[in-house]
């Protein structure tokens, strides 16, 4: 493969999985922006939405494209549900409280599927999403382009929800300040509902559609939630924007250090990128504090 | 530690709300996001610890249980391998401590240890989580409040080496039936034994492989690539290989180390693919094994053969990659084809398959036949006392017939390292495994070069 050719295959590769992880991290950071929680239970909400679309594909035979609607519609419900019954009454408590609270939850998420399930690995045979476009010499694996195309759509949309609706503004407004946000007349306690349904459900998007081409396994979700959290940090917390921007940069940086430096560095590179934006921009590049 | 810097950090954060600067309470909850966040790898990793015990026997034992504590990964991306050892190991206590006299296996005709009044063997479970430093913790809870007469554990070569140590300090016997580096044995420890062979055996095997396939196909392979993982059993295995490779002339063009749990191999595979060897070989656990015969498709590429070891004969890899695992090859000792030709796996796997609906495999073959060679030793000794165990194991010597195992007999070196005990090279056909080397106990043809994933 001629360089210009691999350069480009170095780049696709970074933006394809980096797109995953930015889908990733756009749940992680409305939440953190909006109630400065931390969700240590992000990863398992991404596990746990890989495992539904295999139970759909498993049991009824549905493709985890053709089940996504499903899936996002019940992981909207369930980041409901976790705000409605375990967050709710945490959220004026001390950061050490939601941090213990989250980490239950994805302990108790996680060994739940564990029980159940097994540590068995999983994958969903002959989905819709197979093969690879081969153009050239370069390969574009089709699954993980539609992941990027759909994660593309989903951030779109996400925008637009928060920047053009009354409940998006109300949402930005409450992030800003809630106290003022609530003088104001905005609902803070809906705002946080709408907050984790929608935190959730981008996450069971990307669960969904990382089924589509990764095993799925009870403790999946840990190797990303780390990523994920580099890529809140790198954007700057609270930042949707940060977010998409953070898991770009990481995807790319982990393909040109895996393929032209040495793979066994490819996270040295990035948690090395990580502390430098730490020492010379703590916001990250979108922060807002 | 982690719980007193978390306090330590709320008591700053109250301090600065009360001076009434909020800027400074944002800054160290941005701070604490970043340690956290750098914490997140350690403290995820694994967090429930498993301390179980197998069911006690339903007759009162005559004289005092035999503690033996287990170390495998009950939980951790590796607990698949932890759910196999435990099954099998289950089975081999019942069958230590009941009579099952139509089983050519030691102790089975007697009901627990006869040189020890009939006591019976219990297995006290620790969770090494699939890490170093959980493995290390588990053997000394093990050793420390259980006061278990042995040790046996733990697959994982970089556990087994951390496990082992506190074994070493307290003078009780560890024997590891199944991690492979050379390392483990050459450390000079006293209270160290291995039922299992070295990296040093199977990588040698590989290459023998290779410059045989050379001779019967006219095939001129001649460039090599390695996948290994980060870890002691993955860096000596690429070591070894590239040792073995240099000995039978063959040219190690790409070496790709990798970090075990990464979530993505394109970079990995994208090298391999530039260098373009004739042969590659995956140093990985199962996991990395799947994503790299997924990600190999993805680009469409593989080389004229890729080979990886006994994990890719547990079941996960045909349930997950169904007709994509074909054709790849294994170095093996536990060879199903083969094996099932003796009575005495044939009725153990029925056993196996009656109580768990699984049969065994590699891993859970060696953890079985790990505990036999134990119970034997416990039982020459006569006593739990651990220099009695140490000098009993010195004198083992259970012939292949009384074994799950297809090799010749167990027996130790002065290393206290196994004698003798061979690997065999298999082939995935049709979805089944089937040996193809050494030719003679081939029980099909293989199938060479390995067809691209077009000609599938």
């Amino acid at each position: 493969m001629d360089l210009v050719y691999l350069i480009l295959q170095v780049i696709i590769n970074g933006i394809l999985i980096g797109g995953v992880y930015a889908l990733i991290a756009v749940g992680l950071s409305l939440i953190w922006g909006v109630m400065e929680i931390v969700n240590f239970a992000h990863g398992d909400y991404l596990m746990a939405a890989a495992f539904f679309s295999f139970i759909f594909w498993s049991y009824m035979g549905l493709d985890p494209l053709i089940s996504l609607p499903l899936v996002v519609v019940i992981f909207l419900f369930i980041g409901f549900g976790t705000q409605k019954f375990v967050m709710k009454r945490l959220i004026d408590s001390p950061t050490l409280i939601t941090i213990a609270a989250t980490f239950a939850l994805s302990l108790i998420i996680r060994y739940g599927f564990f029980v159940v399930f097994k540590p068995d690995y999983r994958v969903i045979r002959d989905p819709l999403l197979q093969g690879s476009l081969h153009i050239s010499s370069i390969s574009i694996p089709i699954a993980k382009m539609v992941t990027l195309l759909i994660a593309i759509i989903t951030m779109i949309l996400l925008f637009s929800f928060l920047k053009y609706t009354k409940k998006g503004r109300a949402i930005r407004a409450t992030a800003q300040d809630r106290e003022v946000a609530k003088s104001l007349g905005v609902n803070v306690e809906q705002i946080f509902l709408i907050t984790w349904g929608l935190g959730i459900a981008c996450v069971g998007i990307a669960g969904a559609m990382l089924s589509t081409f990764y095993y799925v396994f009870p403790l999946m979700g840990v190797t990303f939630v780390l990523i994920a959290f580099a890529s809140v940090t790198l954007g700057g917390f609270g930042s949707v924007h940060g977010a998409i921007f953070g898991g770009l940069a990481i995807g790319l940086i982990q393909q040109f250090g895996g393929t032209f430096v040495s793979p066994a560095l490819k996270d040295v590179f990035v948690f090395g990128v990580f502390i430098l934006v730490l020492i010379f921009k703590p916001k990250g590049f979108f922060g807002k504090y | 530690m982690y719980s007193y810097y978390i306090r330590g950090k709320l008591k700053k954060n109250v301090i600065q709300v009360n001076d009434g600067d909020v800027k400074m309470k944002k800054e160290w909850k941005r701070i604490s996001f970043f340690l956290m966040t750098i914490m997140l790898a350690s403290t995820l990793s694994g967090c429930i610890g498993e301390k179980e015990e197998t069911p006690a026997p339903t007759t009162p034992a005559p004289v005092e249980d035999i503690k033996i504590g287990c170390i495998w990964p009950l939980t951790g991306d590796l607990a698949a391998y932890g759910a196999a050892n435990k099954r099998a190991l289950e089975l081999a206590v019942e069958i230590i401590n009941n009579k099952y006299p139509d089983l050519n296996l030691p102790l089975a005709a007697s009901e627990g240890l006869p040189n020890l009044g009939g006591a019976k063997i219990k297995l006290i479970w620790g969770d090494s989580r699939g890490t170093p430093e959980e493995g290390r913790s588990a053997a000394e809870y093990l050793i420390i409040n259980e006061e278990v007469v042995a040790l046996l554990g733990c697959y994982q070569s970089a556990v087994t080496e951390t496990a082992s140590l506190p074994a070493e300090t307290y003078g009780v016997p560890f024997l590891n039936p199944d991690s492979s580096s050379p390392t483990l044995t050459e450390r000079g420890y006293k209270w160290f034994w291995r039922c299992t062979p070295k990296a040093i055996d199977w990588t040698r095997n590989a290459l023998e492989f290779y410059t045989d396939i050379n001779e019967k196909f006219d095939a001129n392979l001649h460039t090599y690539g390695i996948f290994n993982e980060d870890t002691l059993w993955g860096v000596e295995s690429g070591d070894w290989l590239e040792y073995w490779a240099d000995e039978f002339g063959f040219e190690v063009i790409e070496r790709v180390q990798y970090p075990h749990e990464t979530p993505d191999l394109s970079a990995e595979v994208l090298r391999m693919k530039q260098a373009n060897p004739d042969l590659v070989h995956i140093a990985g656990y199962i996991s990395d094994s799947i994503l790299y015969v997924k990600t190999m498709k993805e680009n469409n590429w593989l080389p004229k053969m890729v080979m990886s070891g006994e994990m890719i004969q547990m079941s996960d890899f045909l349930d997950a990659l169904g007709d994509d695992g074909n054709y790849f090859c294994l170095t093996i000792l536990f060879p199903q084809d083969l094996v099932t030709t003796k009575a005495l796996t044939v009725k153990l796997n029925e056993m196996m398959d009656e109580r768990y609906g699984k049969t065994f495999d590699d891993p859970s073959a060696r953890a079985f036949t790990g505990l036999f060679v134990l119970a034997d030793a416990i039982n020459r000794a006569g006593s739990t006392d651990p220099a009695k165990i140490n000098a009993a194991f010195a004198e083992t010597n259970i012939p292949g017939e009384k074994m799950i195992l297809p090799w010749a007999a167990i027996q130790f070196d002065e290393k206290h390292q196994l004698k003798a005990g061979g690997y065999v090279i298999q082939q995935i056909q049709d979805g089944e495994y089937y040996t193809v080397w050494p030719w003679e106990l081939a029980t099909r043809d293989i199938i060479w070069p390995m067809p691209s994933w077009d000609e599938r």
